[in-house]
């Protein structure tokens, strides 16, 4: 197994432990990145690919450093390890993710239409993991972002950790059958899920276009949270592990401009949390958009401007219509020489707020912003 | 620091000599032409420019040099990645830039004793040493070493110590070192030998 970061060994083991792990966190924290890490690593065995561990006295070993983690893997035994991925969204359907029927037009006597029984991904994972050497990794994408518990139906009691088969599966004085259209003939028929069966969802709670969850789906995941890390962000940018002195008036190097994207960006999101809640929050991701980190000044500012964008528009969703909010979200009006200001204004008779110089900033203006925004 | 291990996409190997840790240091070179001091090599220009298209990915527009004139050259950008002593990830921008008159055939990397990681130089008594530019999942690049006895050790990841111990077995003239790629996206292996 390669070596992975602590969170993916978390992950792998409360899978290993508990079958299902909701993943959550608000935009850019790391969500997709961690599904990836946990799939590589819940593949370990098949991989061959070489693994750099900066600063070791090997640095591409042979041997994974961490030969600990092999106790995380689930189903470490099996050899024919498979993952399996699908993303909800609103019409996401049962016969998609179990079993169903699916018109088939044309195909029956005579031309008339007629129908065949599909099979969905879980029912396609959990097939792999009854295998003799079977282990399934199912990961569902944008869990809330589609009718998840309809999707579900009857399989939702089944996925329960000690609901399924036992390892050599035979089913278990707990084991939980629901019923499925059989894709041999369509019939009803009786199932439980394996127990090399694993399901890792992800979901972020603060979109607006998602379906509520409800308790009883809820507490069948163990859930895992990940929030808005600043010392990733630091250790990304090569900046000291906290912020220390003020910001100078002008940037002269790349770190300064980007020391005050990462203050500004950690002061947007205190005042998220204050004005609308922690779970609406924007990651760390949101300034770490370049494959490679701007060495110079000029670089440095494109790259933030390009960042601006994102936050400005993670911000002015999150305050929508709320003008005096995303002004104070962006400290305006709170110290002197800020580059935008808050104004009273009339549209017909009635009083409204704009915030005036919202434009873009440019790489001329950008670290102004920043450095009025961080305070 | 077992949470920035990564996968790898391609792996750029020279064998390091006497006149190379010099440059290193900032001692100038062994050649009398006075060019190239300081400058990491890389022969033949045009094996090597492919492969540091995909590690330094960016152009740029440089004045040098040519035929007495100032000329317009194209070099390729990137950066070098490295952990400082606090384990914190630094990084500085690096080029790669085309042949030089004196040096037809000849890529190079200049100034390499502006980055760190070139300074960590392994035990000079196992064996020939190897700078290895390692790009990894992400993109980055990253200098490391590895020394002739380490790589023979077995503790190296084997797709890596085979091609570069080849490398280091074949003939060649006294005045060559083992030099190639191993590029792990395409398959594709080159050695100069």
């Amino acid at each position: 197994m390669p070596d992975i970061s602590s969170e993916a060994r978390e992950i792998l083991a409360m899978l290993k432990e508990r079958h299902n792990v909701l993943l959550s966190g608000p935009p850019g924290t790391g969500k997709s990145r961690l599904l990836g890490e946990v799939a590589r690593a819940f593949l370990a065995s098949q991989q061959a690919g070489p693994i750099h561990v900066p600063g070791a006295p090997v640095a591409i070993p042979k041997a994974p450093p961490v030969v600990a983690t092999q106790v995380m893997l689930p189903s470490a035994e099996r050899t024919d390890r498979k993952i399996f991925r699908t993303v909800f969204h609103q019409n996401s359907k049962h016969r998609e993710f179990i079993t169903g029927l699916v018109p088939v037009v044309g195909a029956g006597a005579q031309g008339a239409p007629t129908f065949r029984v599909v099979t969905g991904t879980l029912y396609t994972a959990s097939e792999h993991a009854k295998t003799s050497q079977g282990a399934s990794l199912l990961i569902i994408d944008e869990i809330n972002r589609g009718p998840a518990v309809q999707v579900f139906g009857g399989s939702i009691v089944a996925i329960e950790s000690d609901k399924r088969l036992a390892p050599n599966g035979q089913p278990t004085t707990n084991t939980q059958v629901f019923e499925l259209m059989s894709p041999a003939n369509g019939d009803l028929v009786e199932y439980s899920l394996p127990h090399h069966l694993y399901i890792l969802a992800a979901m972020n709670q603060a979109d607006t276009s998602v379906e509520p969850l409800d308790v009883a789906f809820l507490r069948r995941w163990m859930p895992y949270h990940l929030e808005p890390n600043e010392s990733v962000l630091r250790n990304y940018f090569g900046l000291p592990a906290t912020a220390k002195g003020v910001l100078p008036a002008a940037p002269a190097s790349a770190q300064d401009v980007f020391e005050a994207a990462t203050r500004a960006w950690v002061a947007i999101n205190e005042r998220i949390r204050i004005g609308r809640g922690a779970e609406m929050q924007i990651g760390h991701g949101v300034l770490m958009g370049g494959a490679q980190v701007a060495q110079d000044l000029p670089g440095a500012l494109r790259d933030v401007v390009d960042s601006w964008k994102m936050l400005k528009a993670h911000v002015d969703e999150v305050f929508f219509g709320d003008t005096r909010s995303t002004a104070a979200t962006l400290n305006i009006g709170i110290i002197e020489g800020h580059p935008l200001t808050l104004v009273d204004t009339t549209f017909g008779d009635e009083a409204r707020l704009e915030l005036v110089g919202s434009g873009l900033p440019g790489v001329d203006s950008i670290y102004a912003l920043l450095r009025a925004i961080a305070g | 620091m077992p949470d920035m291990a990564a996968g790898i996409k391609r792996i750029v190997f020279k064998e390091i000599v006497e006149g190379d840790l010099r440059k290193f240091e900032a001692q100038s070179n062994d050649a009398d032409t006075g060019g190239g001091a300081r400058d990491l090599r890389f022969r033949p220009f045009e094996e090597f420019q492919t492969i540091f298209s995909a590690l330094f990915p960016n152009t740029r527009i440089e004045t040098r040099r040519r035929g007495g004139a100032a000329a317009n050259v194209e070099v390729l950008v990137g950066a070098f990645h490295w952990l400082d002593e606090a384990q914190l990830r630094q990084s500085r921008e690096a080029i790669f830039e085309p042949p030089t008159d004196p040096r037809p055939g000849e890529g190079r990397i200049p100034m390499v004793h502006k980055y760190p990681p070139f300074n960590r130089l392994p035990p000079t008594n196992e064996g020939r040493m190897v700078l290895l530019l390692i790009q990894r999942d992400d993109d980055t690049v990253w200098p490391e070493f590895a020394t002739e006895n380490s790589l023979r050790s077995g503790d190296w990841a084997v797709s890596v110590s085979e091609p570069i111990l080849r490398s280091l077995e074949a003939q060649r003239n006294t005045h060559s070192v083992a030099r190639g790629y191993i590029d792990y996206v395409t398959g594709r292996e080159y050695s100069d030998a």
